[in-house]
C-alpha cells in the first residue's frame, strides 16, 4: 500500500499535462507574446495555435485534442476588447458549453476545457490562469484514451 | 494540390541567441527534416537579415518550393517581412506561415530547454500542417476615400489637418467643445521660445481656415464608425449650438445672459455666461456657443440679437464616408482630489493650469503679482502632482511620469521671475527631467537662485492650512530627509496629464488601451501612430504625454501614415474572409445568426439554387461563421476548419511520442 | 530610413545617402531597447530590408554629400561621392570568403574597438546592403582576396566616383555622435581596462556580442559588482556643454535589467544626478527596476582608482547622506551623452545650414514645425538636431518626411521660390 501510494506520487509528480491553447491574433496573442517578452514563466507543454477570434472555435477540435495528446484545452478568449464583435464572450461560451458536451458524450472530463478572456496586457491573468488550469489537469491525471 | 505533394521549407531564426540560448534548434531540424512534405528544413542567425531572407527565396526557385514555414519571432514584428520576402520569390505569399517560437517558446521557457524544445517543435508542426492545406490568395484591392476623418481639434488634430489638406486630401474635424484649439491657446508663456499659446494656436487656425478641403464640426462626437479601412462610414452627432451667425450686438447680447456657471476654459477660475466665447483670441468658430445644459431658454439674448440666435435648434445626425481616421482627443490636465496637498482648501493652491490662466490675464504694467487679493512674493511648485505615483493596494493610479511638467513649471517660473524679479521661488520635486535641451532652463532658474528641494519618492510633502497661511513641511532628501518649513504665498500644483476620452473612443473605434490609460500604438518604435486596427491612427497627446513639438511631430507622422495608405485611392485588404461551398450549404442560416458585419445573404447560384454567400468587402474575418456551419460548407480562406484540424491533430501527437 | 521608407510609400522618389558602408545607424549596434526589452536588431533589420526592396528608394552607401547648391526655384543641386568599395556591389554575394582571408587585422570600429576586424570586411553581420568592403588605407595589396573571391568581385582599380543630380527637397538624419570619455580625465577611460563606455556594454549585451557575452574586457571574468555613472559628458558645465543627453538614463536603466538577466547574481549601481524616466513606459521600466534588485544612488562621482585586481574604487558624493563615500566595483560603465555629427553643413555652399550653441543643426521654430531649418527646404530628422530616443526619432522622421512631401507640392504649384 505505502509503496504503491509513492509510485503514485512520483507518477503524478513527473506528469505533465499537455494543453492546447487557442489565442486571438488581435488580442490574447498579444499577452502571451508579453508573457514571453517578461520572460514569465508558464508550463511549457503548451502548443498555441492563433485564430482570429476565440468565436471560431469549433467543438470538435477539442475533441481531438484530447483525443491525440492533449490532456485539455484553454481557450483564450477576447472578451470585451475582441474586435469583432461585442457578444464574442457569450458566442464562444455557447462554443464551450457545446464542446463540454461533446466530451461528455466520449467518456472525457468537460473539466479539460477551460475559457477565459485575455485581454493584450493580461499577462499575469494569463500566467495565472493557465497555471490554475495545468495543476486542475493535473489533478485529473492524465486523459484515459480509448 | 494534396496535402502530401506541396514542397515546403522549413526555416528556424536563432534570433543572435535569443531562440538559439533556449532551445535545441539542432534537435528541431532533426524532428522536422523527415517530416512529411518538408524538403528543405535549415537554420540560420537572423532570418530577418537581408541574408536570411534572400536565402527563402533562392529555396524557393531552386528547390521549387510551394510553401514556407518560418519559425523565428512573433508574427507582429516580421510576418511582413517574410511574406514580402516570399514574394520576392515569386511564391503566393499565402502559402507562408509564420511560427513564433521566440515569445512563446524560448523566452518564455528560458530554464526548461528539453520542453521548451518540444514545445518550438509541436508550433513548428502545426505551422507545416497549415502550409500543406493553404492556397493561393489574391489580396482584395477596394476603393479608397481619398478623406480623412480627425477626432480633436486641439494642435495635434489642427496641424494633421493642414498636412492632409496640402497633400490635396478632404478632412472633416469632429471637436467636442464648441471651439477648435484644444488646451495650448491656454497657455500662457510656452517653452521653448516664450511665444503666447494663443499666438501658436492662431496660426494653425489661420492655415486651416486658408485651407479649402478642411470641414470643422465643432460641438460634435462621433457615434458611431462602420465599415473598414478605405471606407469608414461615420457617423456624427452634432449638439445644437443655437449661434447660428456673428451679429454686432453679441456681446451686448451676452452681457445680459443671467446664468453664470464656473468657466472650464479657465479650469474654473472664473465664470462664464451660458452664453460665451473662450477667455482667449485663438478660438474657431469665431461666433460664441450656447451651452446646451446651463441655458434656461429665458430668450433675453434673442431679443438683443434676433435671428442670430436659434433656440429651437436640435440635434443633427451628420454622416460622412472617410478613408482613414486620426486619433487626437489630447489630454485634460490631472484634476486633483479635494484636500490633495490642501488644493480646493484654500484660494491660493492652485494647479499650474490654473496659473498659467491667471498669468496670462495679468495685465502688461502691473508690477506686484496679485492672485485673489494677494500680493504674492513667495511661491511653492510642488511636482509630480497626480504622475508618478506609488502603485500601492488596488486603485488606479497614474504610475507614469507626464513628461512635460517639470520644464514647464521651470520655464514658468522663469519667466515669473522674469516680470516679478522680487518673488521667491521654491521647488519641491523628485527628478527633474528637463530633457535635452530644456536642461539650460533648469540651470537658469539655478542661476536665479530658485530653490530645489529634493523629496523622497515615498514620502511627499504635506500643506497645511490656518487662516488663509500655508505650511508645507517637506522632507530634504540631500540631508538626510530632515524636515524643511516653507510658508509660501502660494502653492503650484504641478499636475500630470491623463487621456481625454480614450475608452469612449476605445468603445467606438474598437482600438485598445495601454496599462496607462492612454491609446496604444501598434508598435512603440516600428508603428508609433498605427493601431491595430487598420486606417485609424493616433496622433499627439492621447497617445501619451508630450509638449508641443512632439505633439506637432507626432501629428504629421499620422497624416504622412494617413497619405501613404490613401494616396493611390485604393488600399489592399487581406483576403483573410470567409466564403460559402454551395454544394455543401444546406441553408441552416446558422452563420448568417452569428456573422457580426451582416456579411452573409442568400444567393441564387447556377445550377444549385439558393446558398449561402458571404460579401467579402463586409466580412470581417472573424471565422464565427464556420464555427456553427453543420455542414462546414463556410470556411475562411485563410485557416479552414480542416487545417485547424489537422494542425491540433499532428501537434498533439508530438507530445505523446 | 524611417523618412525615405514613408516618403516612399507617399509616391515620391527618394535618394538615400549614407557615409558608412551599411544603413541602420547605430540602433543595429544596440542590444535590447528600451523600455519594452525588444531585440534592436529586430527593429531596424526589416526596416532595413524594406529600404533596400523599395521600389522608390535608391541607396548609395559609403557616400558622402560634398556640395548642396540651392537654386532659385527652390531645389537644389547636390554632388555626391561615392567612395571606392573595391568590391563590385552587384557581383558580391555576401559570402565573406575574402574577410576569412584576409591577413590583417584591425580594431573594429562597429565593435568599438572590443574585437579586431579585417581589411576585407562586411561592416557587420546583419548589415544591409551585405556587401564586402575593402579598407584601402589599411590593406597590403596582397591580392589574396581577389584570388579567392568566387564571384570575381573584387577590383583593386576601384576609384571615388563623383554623382550629380536634381533634388526637390534634402533630409539631413546624420545622426550624432558619442561623447569621447577621454576627454573627462578622471574617469580614466583608457586607461583603466575596466572602465568602459556604456555603447561597448550595449555591443557585449548584443546577439551579435564580441566576447559571446558580458564579461571585463581585461580579464574576461564576469563582473559581479558593477557601476554605472550617468550624465558622463553631459550636463556638466565644468567641459562646457550643460545639455542632457536624453536616453543615457533610460539606456543604462535598461542595460542594469539587462545585465542582472545574463548574470543574475550582480550587483548594479547606477550613480545619478536625476533619472530622467519621462516617455511613455519608462517611469514604469524604471520602478521595475528598482523591483529587480537595481540601486540608485543619486551621487557626484570625484575620483576612480585602480586596484591590483583590476577592480575601480570610486568615490563620490553621496547626496542622501551628505558624506564622501568609497566603493569598490569589477566594472564601471561610463553613459556617455551624444554629440552632434555636423560635417554635413559644410557642403551647403550658397546657404547657411545653422547650427545652435551647441552644434546640433539647429530647428528655427520648433513650436510650429519642428523639423524647419535655417534653409526653406531642408529639413532636418531624428537625432541630428538634439538627441532624442528611438520612439522620438521616427516619429520626427515621419514628420520630416511630412514636411518635405508639402514642400515638394509647393514647389509644384510654384509657390515656394527664394
Ligand atoms: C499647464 C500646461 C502647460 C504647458 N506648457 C507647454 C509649453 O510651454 N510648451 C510645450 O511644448 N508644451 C506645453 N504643454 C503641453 C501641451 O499643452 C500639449 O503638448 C498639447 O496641448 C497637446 O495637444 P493635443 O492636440 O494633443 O491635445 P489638446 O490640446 O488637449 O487638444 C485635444 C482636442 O480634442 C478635443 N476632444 C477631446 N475629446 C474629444 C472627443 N471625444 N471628440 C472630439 N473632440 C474631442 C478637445 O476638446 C481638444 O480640443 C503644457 C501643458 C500643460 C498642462
Ligand atoms: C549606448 C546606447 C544605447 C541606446 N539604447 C537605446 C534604447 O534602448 N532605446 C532607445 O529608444 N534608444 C536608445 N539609444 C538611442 C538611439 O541610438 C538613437 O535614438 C537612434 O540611433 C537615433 O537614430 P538616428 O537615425 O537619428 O541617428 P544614427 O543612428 O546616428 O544614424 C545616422 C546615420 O547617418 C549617417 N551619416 C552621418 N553623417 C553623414 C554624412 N555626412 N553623410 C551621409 N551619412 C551620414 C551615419 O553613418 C548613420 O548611419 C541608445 C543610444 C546609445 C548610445
Ligand atoms: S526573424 Fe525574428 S527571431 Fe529571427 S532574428 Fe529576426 S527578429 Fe529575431
Ligand atoms: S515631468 Fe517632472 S513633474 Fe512631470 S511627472 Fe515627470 S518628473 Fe514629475
Ligand atoms: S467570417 Fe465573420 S464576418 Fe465573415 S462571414 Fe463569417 S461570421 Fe461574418
Ligand atoms: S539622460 Fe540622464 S544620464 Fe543622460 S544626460 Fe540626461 S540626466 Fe544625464
Amino acid at each position: 500500500m505505502f509503496i504503491l501510494f509513492i509510485s503514485l506520487a512520483i507518477f503524478m509528480e513527473d506528469y505533465k499535462p499537455k494543453i492546447l491553447v487557442l489565442s486571438t491574433m488581435y488580442i490574447s496573442d498579444l499577452a502571451v507574446d508579453l508573457a514571453g517578452l517578461q520572460h514569465k514563466e508558464y508550463p511549457p507543454t503548451t502548443t498555441i495555435i492563433r485564430l482570429p477570434c476565440s468565436s471560431m472555435f469549433r467543438p470538435e477540435y477539442a475533441l481531438i485534442a484530447l483525443e491525440n495528446g492533449f490532456d485539455g484545452v484553454f481557450i483564450a478568449a477576447d472578451g470585451t476588447d475582441c474586435p469583432f464583435r461585442e457578444d464574442c464572450t457569450q458566442l464562444t461560451a455557447r462554443r464551450v458549453e457545446e464542446a463540454m458536451k461533446l466530451l461528455k458524450e466520449h467518456g472525457y472530463e468537460p473539466e479539460r476545457i477551460k475559457m477565459a478572456a485575455i485581454c493584450s496586457v493580461c499577462v499575469k491573468p494569463f500566467i495565472r490562469l493557465i497555471n490554475e488550469f495545468y495543476e486542475r489537469l493535473r489533478k485529473l491525471g492524465p486523459v484515459k484514451r480509448r | 494540390m494534396s496535402r502530401e505533394k506541396k514542397r515546403i521549407g522549413v526555416y528556424v531564426c536563432h534570433c543572435g541567441g535569443n531562440i538559439s540560448n533556449y532551445v535545441d534548434i539542432n534537435r528541431i531540424i532533426e524532428a522536422i527534416k523527415e517530416y512529411p512534405g518538408v524538403v528543405v528544413a535549415k537554420d540560420f542567425m537572423f532570418m530577418c537579415s537581408d541574408a536570411g531572407q534572400q536565402m527563402i527565396i533562392d529555396d524557393i526557385k531552386e528547390e521549387k518550393l510551394d510553401g514556407v514555414v518560418v519559425a523565428a519571432c512573433s508574427p507582429k514584428l516580421h510576418e511582413m517581412t517574410f511574406r514580402n520576402a516570399v514574394k520576392r520569390g515569386g511564391l503566393n505569399e499565402y502559402l507562408f506561415y509564420h511560427v513564433n517560437i521566440r515569445e512563446h517558446c524560448s523566452w518564455a521557457h528560458m530554464h526548461d530547454r528539453e520542453l521548451a524544445t518540444m514545445k518550438a517543435i509541436s508550433h513548428i508542426i502545426s505551422g507545416i500542417e497549415h502550409v500543406k492545406l493553404a492556397s493561393a490568395l489574391e489580396k482584395i484591392s477596394v476603393k479608397a476615400e481619398r478623406s480623412v476623418l480627425i477626432i480633436g481639434g486641439g494642435i495635434a488634430g489642427l496641424r494633421a489637418a493642414v498636412d492632409l489638406a496640402t497633400m490635396g486630401f478632404n478632412v472633416v474635424i469632429v471637436e467636442k467643445s464648441p471651439f477648435v484649439g484644444g488646451n495650448v491657446a491656454k497657455w500662457w508663456k510656452v517653452f521653448p521660445s516664450g511665444e503666447e499659446g494663443e499666438d501658436i494656436v492662431m496660426e494653425l487656425i489661420d492655415e486651416v481656415k486658408r485651407s479649402k478641403n478642411i470641414t470643422i464640426i465643432t460641438n460634435a462626437e462621433v457615434e458611431s464608425v462602420e465599415g473598414f479601412v478605405g471606407n469608414f462610414d461615420v457617423s456624427i452627432k452634432i449638439k445644437p449650438r443655437y449661434v447660428l451667425r456673428d451679429h454686432p450686438k453679441m456681446r451686448e447680447a451676452i452681457e445680459i445672459c443671467p446664468i453664470e456657471v464656473p468657466n472650464e476654459y479657465d479650469f474654473g477660475l472664473t465664470k462664464r455666461k451660458a452664453i460665451y466665447y473662450p477667455p482667449y483670441k485663438a478660438f474657431y468658430p469665431e461666433i460664441p456657443a450656447i451651452d446646451d445644459k446651463a441655458c434656461n431658454r429665458c430668450g433675453k439674448c434673442v431679443e438683443i440679437v434676433g435671428d442670430a440666435i436659434d433656440l429651437s435648434q436640435k440635434e443633427e445626425i451628420f454622416k460622412v464616408r472617410v478613408g482613414a481616421i486620426i486619433v487626437a482627443t489630447g489630454f485634460k490636465p490631472y484634476e486633483p482630489r479635494k484636500g490633495e496637498f490642501g488644493y480646493g482648501e484654500s484660494p491660493y493652491i492652485l494647479t499650474l493650469p490654473q496659473l498659467e490662466r491667471i498669468l496670462s490675464t495679468i495685465p502688461k504694467d502691473s508690477e506686484k503679482l496679485i492672485i485673489n487679493g494677494r500680493e504674492i512674493s513667495k511661491i511653492c511648485f510642488i511636482y509630480c502632482v497626480g504622475s508618478r505615483q506609488q502603485p500601492k493596494g488596488g486603485g488606479k493610479v497614474n504610475e507614469y511620469c507626464s513628461r512635460y511638467c517639470c520644464t514647464s513649471t521651470i520655464f514658468t517660473s522663469l519667466k515669473i521671475a522674469d516680470r516679478f524679479p522680487n518673488i521667491k521661488i521654491y521647488h519641491l520635486y523628485r527628478d527633474i527631467r528637463t530633457y535635452g535641451s530644456y536642461e539650460l532652463f533648469y540651470l537658469e532658474a539655478q542661476r536665479r537662485k530658485m530653490i530645489f528641494i529634493k523629496y523622497p519618492d515615498d514620502s511627499p510633502p504635506t500643506v497645511s492650512i490656518t487662516d488663509e497661511k500655508l505650511l508645507v513641511k517637506v522632507k530634504d532628501f540631500a540631508a538626510r530627509g530632515k524636515e524643511l518649513i516653507i510658508k509660501p504665498d502660494l502653492i503650484v500644483l504641478a499636475v500630470g496629464m491623463e487621456p481625454n476620452d480614450a475608452e469612449k473612443i476605445q468603445e467606438i473605434l474598437k482600438i485598445s488601451i495601454g496599462s496607462d490609460g492612454f491609446l496604444r500604438e501598434a508598435h512603440p518604435k516600428l508603428r508609433p501612430v498605427d493601431t491595430l486596427r487598420a486606417g485609424v491612427f493616433i496622433a499627439g497627446t492621447i497617445q501619451g504625454p508630450k509638449t508641443i513639438s512632439e505633439t506637432l511631430a507626432s501629428a504629421s507622422s499620422a497624416a504622412a501614415k494617413a497619405v501613404s495608405l490613401l494616396v493611390r485611392g485604393r488600399v489592399e485588404l487581406e483576403p483573410t474572409t470567409a466564403y460559402v461551398d454551395p454544394n455543401k450549404c444546406n441553408l441552416s442560416k446558422k452563420c448568417m445568426e452569428v456573422c457580426p458585419s451582416g456579411a452573409i445573404s442568400v444567393k441564387s447560384y447556377p445550377g444549385i439554387g439558393e446558398r449561402a454567400w458571404v460579401n467579402e468587402i463586409l466580412c470581417l474575418g472573424c471565422g464565427a461563421c464556420t464555427a456553427v456551419c453543420p455542414s462546414e460548407a463556410i470556411q475562411l480562406k485563410t485557416l479552414s476548419t480542416h487545417q485547424i484540424k489537422n494542425m491540433i491533430r499532428e501537434a498533439a501527437k508530438i507530445w505523446v511520442r | 530610413m524611417e523618412a525615405s521608407l514613408t516618403l516612399g510609400d507617399m509616391g515620391f522618389r527618394v535618394l538615400l545617402v549614407e557615409k558608412t558602408p551599411s544603413i541602420g545607424g547605430k540602433m543595429a549596434l544596440l542590444s535590447k531597447v528600451f523600455p519594452t526589452l525588444d531585440c534592436s536588431s529586430c527593429i531596424v533589420t526589416p526596416k532595413m530590408a524594406a529600404v533596400q526592396h523599395h521600389s522608390n528608394i535608391d541607396l548609395m552607401v559609403l557616400s558622402e554629400v560634398s556640395e548642396v547648391i540651392k537654386r532659385v526655384k527652390g531645389d537644389f543641386d547636390v554632388t555626391i561621392r561615392k567612395k571606392p568599395t573595391f568590391v563590385d556591389i552587384d557581383k558580391c554575394t555576401g559570402c565573406t570568403w575574402c574577410e576569412k582571408v584576409c591577413p590583417v587585422v584591425i580594431s573594429d570600429e562597429f565593435n568599438f574597438d572590443l574585437r579586431g576586424r579585417k581589411a576585407a570586411y562586411i561592416a557587420f553581420d546583419i548589415a544591409v546592403p551585405k556587401k564586402a568592403v575593402i579598407d584601402i588605407d589599411n590593406c597590403l595589396l596582397c591580392g589574396i582576396c581577389e584570388s579567392i573571391c568566387p564571384a570575381d568581385a573584387i577590383n583593386f582599380l576601384d576609384t571615388e566616383k563623383i554623382f550629380r543630380i536634381r533634388v526637390k527637397t534634402i533630409i539631413v538624419a546624420t545622426g550624432y555622435k558619442l561623447f569621447d570619455p577621454r576627454e573627462k580625465t578622471e574617469f580614466k577611460y583608457g586607461k583603466f581596462r575596466n572602465v568602459i563606455t556604456s555603447i561597448q556594454l550595449d555591443r557585449l549585451l548584443a546577439p551579435t556580442s564580441p566576447f559571446g557575452g558580458v564579461a571585463r574586457p581585461l580579464d574576461f571574468k564576469e563582473p559581479e559588482k558593477i557601476a554605472f555613472l550617468l550624465c558622463v559628458g553631459s550636463r556638466d558645465l565644468k567641459i562646457g556643454y550643460p545639455l542632457c543627453s536624453q536616453v543615457c538614463c533610460m539606456y543604462s536603466i535598461k542595460q542594469a535589467q539587462l545585465v542582472l538577466g545574463a548574470l543574475p547574481l550582480a550587483e548594479t549601481t547606477i550613480f545619478y544626478i536625476d533619472i530622467r524616466a519621462f516617455g511613455k513606459g519608462f517611469e514604469e521600466f524604471y520602478n521595475q527596476s528598482k523591483l529587480m534588485g537595481v540601486r540608485f544612488v543619486k551621487g557626484q562621482v570625484d575620483m576612480l582608482k585602480e586596484k591590483e585586481d583590476g577592480s575601480i574604487c570610486i568615490s563620490y558624493f553621496d547626496y542622501e547622506s551628505g558624506e564622501m563615500k568609497n566603493e569598490k566595483f569589477d566594472l564601471v560603465v561610463l553613459a556617455v551623452g551624444f554629440r552632434p555629427q555636423n560635417e554635413i553643413v559644410n557642403a551647403f555652399k550658397n546657404a547657411k545650414l545653422e547650427l545652435d550653441e551647441y552644434g546640433w543643426i539647429k530647428v528655427i521654430d520648433p513650436n510650429r514645425s519642428p523639423n524647419s531649418t535655417s534653409i526653406p527646404g531642408v529639413f532636418v530628422a531624428g537625432t541630428a538636431s538634439g538627441p532624442k530616443d528611438i520612439p522620438d526619432s521616427i516619429l520626427d522622421a515621419n514628420s520630416a518626411a511630412m514636411a518635405a512631401a508639402k514642400y515638394i507640392r509647393k514647389l509644384e504649384r510654384g509657390g515656394a521660390g527664394v
